[in-house]
């Protein structure tokens, strides 16, 4: 009866869909994978004018805060961002080197369905993407059935952190 | 055909049973019928049980907060308040609320929020320098203390950079600590919660065409009207005169 109840929690713990806060890769960790161990001191974006215009047109609402931090040593930058894809917030990692994405990872995953986006099936595709002039991503997403709304997320997460990237190297 | 004293009979019954409808639908129908002059609009009722019913839930349980020398930093059901001012949300347990030299500092398990005085988020970020879980946040001398399972970390004056702290001093730290939220503090939190209350004009009509409870209610006006149609036409009936 144990070993029958004890393989009927393992059961379910396999089969039902993720619910509590998941971390798939700690912020430090990945910071020190991108740098190579020598993460640099982060720097700040202020939140302010074109900005904060930028990230308001690119997420849709107000970006709350008044700074950004993010790293930036050998002609790249690295954002650590968070969008809510239904209901909690999705913690991201970006890392964008000369203009182009170079690396999307799924740090921190708090909704209970979607975290399909974590795999690299889907973060890879997001590779060598650039900004278009309308800040829209230079080619197309596709998306995982029954994630919508984190995909959406996750893409307008590496949309902000493009065009962070830009504002960050034109000095805002 | 039913005789005349058994109709008679059905008649006062249902009069009885109906009455008590027509007496809400009377008043209420008179009330709303002079709302500019009463100015029902612009009336609020702000009952608790009334809110709850149209899905208006204020702090439905004991709440606890933290203490920041006069104001309150409270989170409730995700969200955070400081005093009623929602500031933010937060994902993750708060670990602890400190009022530094030049901001607020709060912290939950894994993230560090940055606030002005006045509520205003300066910053909300993940510090790389540290490993979570956070277990506790302090004060010394005017500086936020940082607990982690790898000993004390002091941030810099801008909150850019966490160093490490010697542990031996930790006994001087004055940790954050969640209080029950006081009473006067938890009505603010449950206005905050609630808004600005409900019209009585929305009541009263909502009262009248039974809505208040939903369909169940609309449902049951429903038939209040047909009985009284029935009513009507019983009364007409015993009334007219026969042969």
């Amino acid at each position: 009866m144990r070993v029958f109840s004890l393989n009927l929690i393992i059961l379910l713990a396999a089969i039902l869909p993720v619910h509590a806060a998941d971390v798939f890769l700690e912020p430090n960790v990945f910071l020190a994978e991108v740098f190579e161990g020598d993460v640099p001191s982060p720097s700040f974006l202020w939140l302010k004018g074109d900005v904060k215009e930028t990230a308001k047109e690119i997420l849709g609402r107000n970006m709350g805060g008044l700074r950004q931090r993010y790293w930036q040593a050998d002609g790249r930058t690295v954002w650590i961002v968070e969008e809510i894809g239904k209901t909690r917030p999705i913690t991201t990692g970006i890392s964008v080197k000369d203009g182009a994405v170079e690396r999307v990872q799924i740090l921190i995953y708090r909704e209970s369905h979607g975290w399909e986006v974590r795999y690299p099936f889907f973060t890879d595709q997001f590779q060598g993407m650039t900004l278009d002039a309308e800040r829209e991503t230079s080619s197309r997403v596709d998306g995982i059935s029954g994630a919508t709304l984190s995909v959406r997320a996750i893409v307008k997460l590496v949309r902000l952190s493009l065009a962070f990237d830009q504002l960050a190297r034109d000095g805002s | 055909m039913v005789r005349g004293p058994t109709l008679r009979r059905w008649h006062r019954r249902l009069g009885i049973v109906v009455s008590i409808f027509l007496l809400v639908l009377a008043v209420t129908g008179i009330l709303l019928n002079h709302e500019p002059a009463l100015n029902l609009n612009k009336v609020e009722v702000r009952s608790g049980w009334l809110m709850s019913l149209y899905g208006m839930e204020g702090v439905t349980s004991e709440v606890d907060g933290f203490d920041l020398e006069g104001s309150w930093l409270v989170s409730h059901n995700g969200s955070l308040y400081l005093g009623s001012k929602a500031i933010g949300s937060a994902a993750d347990k708060l670990v602890g609320a400190v009022r530094a030299t030049e901001m607020i500092v709060v912290s939950d398990e894994r993230q560090i929020f940055l606030y002005t005085f006045a509520g205003d988020l300066i910053e909300r970020y993940t510090p790389t320098d540290l490993t979570p879980p956070f277990v506790g946040l302090g004060m010394i001398a005017g500086a936020p203390v940082l607990r982690t399972d790898e000993g004390l970390f002091m941030a810099d004056a801008d909150m850019v950079d966490w160093g490490r702290f010697p542990a031996d001093v930790k006994t001087y730290v004055t940790w954050s600590k969640a209080q029950r939220l006081p009473e006067a503090q938890r009505n603010l939190l449950d206005h905050e919660l609630r808004g600005g209350g409900l019209p009585l004009y929305r009541i009263l009509l909502d009262v009248h065409s039974g809505r208040i409870f939903s369909d169940f209610g609309r449902y049951v006006m429903d038939a209040a009207a047909v009985l009284l149609i029935v009513l009507s036409i019983t009364g007409l009936w015993i009334w007219w005169p026969k042969r």
